[in-house]
């Protein structure tokens, strides 16, 4: 039971490649917190420096508020599970799980207790005497498991702990770890370059780019309000589309329409989420689906139409999942289809149109998620809509979200 | 057609294995039946000995330097073979684990000391070693045995290192255990096979050593196997000791032998080991 508490971290190795810079973070006690990047984006460094396998070049590591910074990894009481899991090849199930023991000088008693009950707790029983390269991978995981839970960490820190499984063993362990850490209540920090395992997992989480923490907070915080572009497109699957807002007045112009935008009177960069599109008219049963995240903090749904941007698009790929439906499609000019309303593109100064920029040559992409049981084929052109309240902006140069919208 | 290649190929591997074996096998045949024969028969040609006598063990046994010189081989041998595994482990493994300048030049000046003739050094050696007392010691021989064969054993060694994943140790030392315990309990273990293999042939090279052992001894104090086989003299002033020194070659070959066959299990293990992982 700690809490972990990383103080202005910085890591250069010395070839002179920076892994980590400037890391603030409070891991609270007994939370499942996860690390979550791309790959090189210094989560693992991260997590070798709480640990104590490196030293970092700057900052301090504390546990309840006390320096780690020094301390031999085996000192602190924490224990790792490693991405190759690390087990012990030349050791039965049973010495892999005693060895932390072992070393700590607990007495034989007591060591063959703590590693029947870690045994029992992880249905490692019957495996007790079998080498590690008779189990499979799944097994192997158990026994990492296993020997970190034996001697009561302060701390568990696991390392992409599941990318070594195939999907669905990777689906059931990332159960097993949840139910884990509920019966533990073991502060936990949980790298990984995987949404999905973020975000059910994690109590909290921070999303890590180039070894800066791009924002921390609950998965809820982060997937419905992102910090910056990056943390908007790396959350979501499919990601969300992006695209260019020119400004004309308090409104932004987009390919889909116009809506009122935040920030100066600069361009912006607007995000839209595939779940938040819908066809359009679909939305009694739209907003059935469509109920306000909780944690977002947004404000009861405005009954403004304006709020609303409706374009038509002609779907280029449809991909059926089943539970839902994926509709790639190719937003059509705007200016070909002015039937009134309030969401076509107005020039009413004569200016001439702004250049769209070097992407806007090209038709806008957008990515749909549709009912799985609508009739949209291919080559459809259909009519859509977002919620104004649902786009994401961001500042085209910075990449900083804008206002609180 | 495919058959007729197969039993071909099968036809070529068996006549290569037999040339192999004749070439290493039939001098050390021919040893043991000279050490076998009486002495009247030594020139008569046959492999296998026509009367088999064990007469030249006994007369070897009989030699009141003998004895004296397999305890001098066993124990110098034996010391060089586990003074150089145990400085060669640390030394592979800062070699492999640790980042230090001039790791490359390390293990570069290995490599040139393993290079380096030694009887280059014999001369000067035996000069240094009577001035300060080594000559004619144990220590004496250990040391120069030691210094030829400590880089071979930090290359086996570090190459052994390399092989294992980084990880294991990680974890040992995440498990509380210090950067020694971890060498000994989780790297050791595991590069057993690298460890056989370099302590085999650190312990080769001191037995069969003859140069050293000729030069920088004089007596039974440390004269080892090879240095006192030069020496034996036939059973009158004009009979050569063949015999005698075949029943001798016989008896310092078996703990080679032993040795071999006792690590041949590990060293093979470890190399299918590291064939199939992965």
């Amino acid at each position: 039971m700690a809490t972990i508490t990383l103080k202005g971290i910085g890591k250069r190795f010395s070839r002179g490649a920076v892994a980590v810079r400037n890391v603030d973070l409070e891991i609270h006690d007994g939370e499942l917190f996860v690390l979550l990047g791309p790959s090189g984006c210094g989560k693992s460094t991260l997590l070798n420096i709480i640990v104590g396998l490196e030293e970092p070049t700057s900052g301090t590591v504390s546990v309840d508020g006390r320096s780690m910074n020094g301390v031999e990894p085996g000192k602190r009481n924490m224990a790792m599970v490693f991405q190759s899991y690390a087990i012990y090849p030349h050791m039965s199930v049973r010495e892999n799980l005693a060895f932390p023991l072992r070393i700590a000088g607990v007495p034989a008693e007591e060591r063959e207790r703590r590693v029947a009950e870690a045994a029992e707790i992880l249905e490692l029983e019957e495996l007790l005497d079998r080498r590690p390269a008779t189990l499979s991978g799944g097994q192997r995981q158990r026994v990492a498991m296993g020997r970190a839970i034996v001697r009561n960490p302060v701390a568990f820190l696991l390392d992409e702990p599941l990318s070594n499984l195939d999907a669905r063993l990777r689906g059931q362990m990332r159960a097993e770890i949840a139910r884990l850490h509920r019966r533990l209540g073991t502060t936990t920090v949980y790298v990984t370059h995987d949404q999905t395992e973020a975000l059910t997992l994690a109590d909290r989480m921070a999303v890590l780019n180039r070894g800066e923490v791009q924002q921390a907070g609950t998965p809820r915080e982060v997937y419905g309000r992102p910090a910056n572009r990056f943390v908007a497109g790396f959350l979501g699957s499919p990601p969300m589309t992006f695209m260019r807002g020119e400004r004309d007045g308090d409104d932004v112009v987009l390919p889909l329409g116009r809506a009122t935008a935040p920030g100066g009177g600069s361009d912006v960069e607007v995000g839209v989420r595939p779940e938040d599109v819908r066809e359009a008219g679909s939305a009694t049963r739209a907003s059935a689906d469509a109920l306000p995240r909780p944690g977002v903090g947004q404000a009861e749904a405005p009954s403004d139409p304006s709020a609303l941007l409706r374009f038509r698009a002609r779907v280029e790929l449809l991909e059926w999942l089943g539970a839902e439906t994926y509709a790639h499609v190719e937003v059509e000019e705007q200016d070909a289809r002015a039937e009134g309303a309030g969401w076509g593109r107005k020039r009413e100064d004569g200016r001439p149109r702004p250049e769209p920029g070097p992407s806007g040559e090209r038709p806008q992409r957008l990515v749909a998620r549709l009912s799985p049981g609508s009739p949209v084929k291919e080559g459809d052109v259909v009519d859509l809509e977002v919620e104004a309240r649902r786009l994401h902006f961001f500042d085209p140069d910075t990449g900083a979200r804008l206002g609180d919208a | 057609m495919s058959d007729r290649g197969t039993a071909l190929e099968r036809l070529f591997w068996r006549a290569t294995v037999l040339v192999v074996l004749v070439y290493a096998g039939l001098p050390l045949a021919w040893i043991v039946s000279l050490s076998l024969k009486p002495a009247a028969d030594l020139g008569d040609g046959h492999l296998v000995p026509r009367h088999v006598t064990l007469a030249h063990y006994g007369a070897v046994f009989a030699n009141p330097h003998f004895p004296a010189a397999l305890r001098n081989s066993l124990g110098i041998a034996t010391l060089a073979t586990l003074l150089a595994v145990a400085l060669g482990v640390l030394a592979a493994y800062a070699v492999v684990r640790l980042r230090f300048p001039g790791r490359r030049l390390f293990l570069g000046g290995a490599l040139a000391v393993a290079m380096f003739p030694p009887v280059a050094v014999i001369g000067p050696l035996f000069d240094l070693w009577r001035r300060v007392g080594l000559y004619d010691t144990w220590a004496g021989l250990v040391l120069p045995y030691l210094s030829l064969t400590l880089p071979l054993a930090i290359w086996i060694l570090a190459a052994a290192f390399r092989d294992l994943p980084w990880d294991l140790e990680r974890a040992a030392r995440v498990d509380g255990a210090t950067r020694l315990q971890a060498l000994r309990k989780i790297i050791l273990p595991l590069a057993a096979p690298g460890v056989a293999a370099a302590a085999v042939l650190v312990f080769i090279f001191a037995w069969n050593d003859f140069m050293f052992a000729l030069s920088l001894t004089s007596t039974d104090h440390a004269r080892t196997v090879p240095a006192v086989l030069a020496f034996f003299t036939g059973a009158s002033r004009f009979q050569q000791p063949t015999s005698a020194i075949a029943a001798a070659s016989v008896v310092v070959t078996i703990p080679v032998v032993v040795l071999v066959l006792l690590f041949q299990r590990p060293i093979v293990a470890g190399l299918t080991a590291g064939a199939v992982k992965g």
